[in-house]
């Protein structure tokens, strides 16, 4: 059993060794089959030629397939990143709104509190004066 | 409020602009509920405006003690008004300043 064993096994070699199958692809086939390939591999050309070109093929895309399996996790990283940038972003753009917003109620404070000033006339001219001097230098650039 | 006035709402307020970016962007509000019903919405909403106005109430509360302002009511004095006015002009430069910082990490380079 254990020789049987060996012999197919050494056939699966020979096909990898000398014509470069992988032992997952002659895995599919029988023992009886994997010797007929190699007895055909041996004696016909065209068949010869054919897995070759198979062969040639199947790195190819193995090679692309390692390809494009990079350049999927670097998209995969680069997207993390963007959103990640993405939400820092929003999470700021909220600070200011929320800081704009308190500025505006601020702002409406004080003009009330003037305007109250104002109606109750306790504000001498040079305070009403020296208030628009200073209210519009606040906002100067 | 009606459905799509619930949803409008949500998109301003989370800075989105339909159901996909905001299942995208704000995960943590849409997981769990079923989008196709007001209830749903509801409940966003109502989160939000909670998290919202707590956020403002934190930005007031920073905006008084970074720059001064004083509490202003009938009995203020002039010299509290003006002292308001100065922390104006404090806080609008800080927050040009923000927006500045803001616009040099993110802007296009």
């Amino acid at each position: 059993m254990s020789s049987e064993k060996t012999k197919v096994s050494d056939v699966a070699d020979d096909l990898k060794q000398i014509y470069g199958i992988n032992k997952n692809i002659s895995n599919s086939l029988s023992k009886e089959q994997k010797k007929e390939l190699l007895m055909l591999l041996e004696n016909n050309e065209t068949i010869l030629n054919l897995t070759r070109s198979f062969v040639t093929k199947n790195h190819e895309l193995a090679k692309n397939n390692r390809k494009f399996g990079k350049q999927r996790e670097t998209a995969k990283r680069n997207l993390a990143d963007e959103q990640g940038k993405n939400s820092e972003l929003n999470n700021q753009v909220s600070q200011l709104k929320y800081e704009l917003k308190e500025l505006k109620h601020q702002l409406i404070n004080v003009l009330d509190s003037f305007h109250e000033m104002l109606t109750r006339d306790v504000l001498k001219r040079s305070e009403i004066i020296l208030f628009v001097e200073k209210l519009r230098d606040s906002f100067k650039p | 409020m009606k459905i799509n006035q619930l949803k409008q709402e949500v998109y301003r307020l989370t800075f989105t602009k339909n159901t996909q970016q905001l299942k995208s962007n704000r995960a943590e509000l849409t997981t769990g509920k079923d989008l196709r019903c007001k209830n749903s919405w509801l409940s966003i909403y109502s989160t939000f405006k909670l998290v919202d106005d707590f956020q403002q109430s934190l930005v007031a509360q920073d905006a008084i003690a970074k720059h001064g302002f004083k509490l202003l009511n009938s009995d203020s004095s002039f010299a509290d008004l003006l002292n308001n006015v100065g922390s104006l002009g404090s806080f609008c430069d800080s927050l040009e300043s923000d927006i500045n910082l803001l616009e040099k990490k993110y802007g296009e380079k």
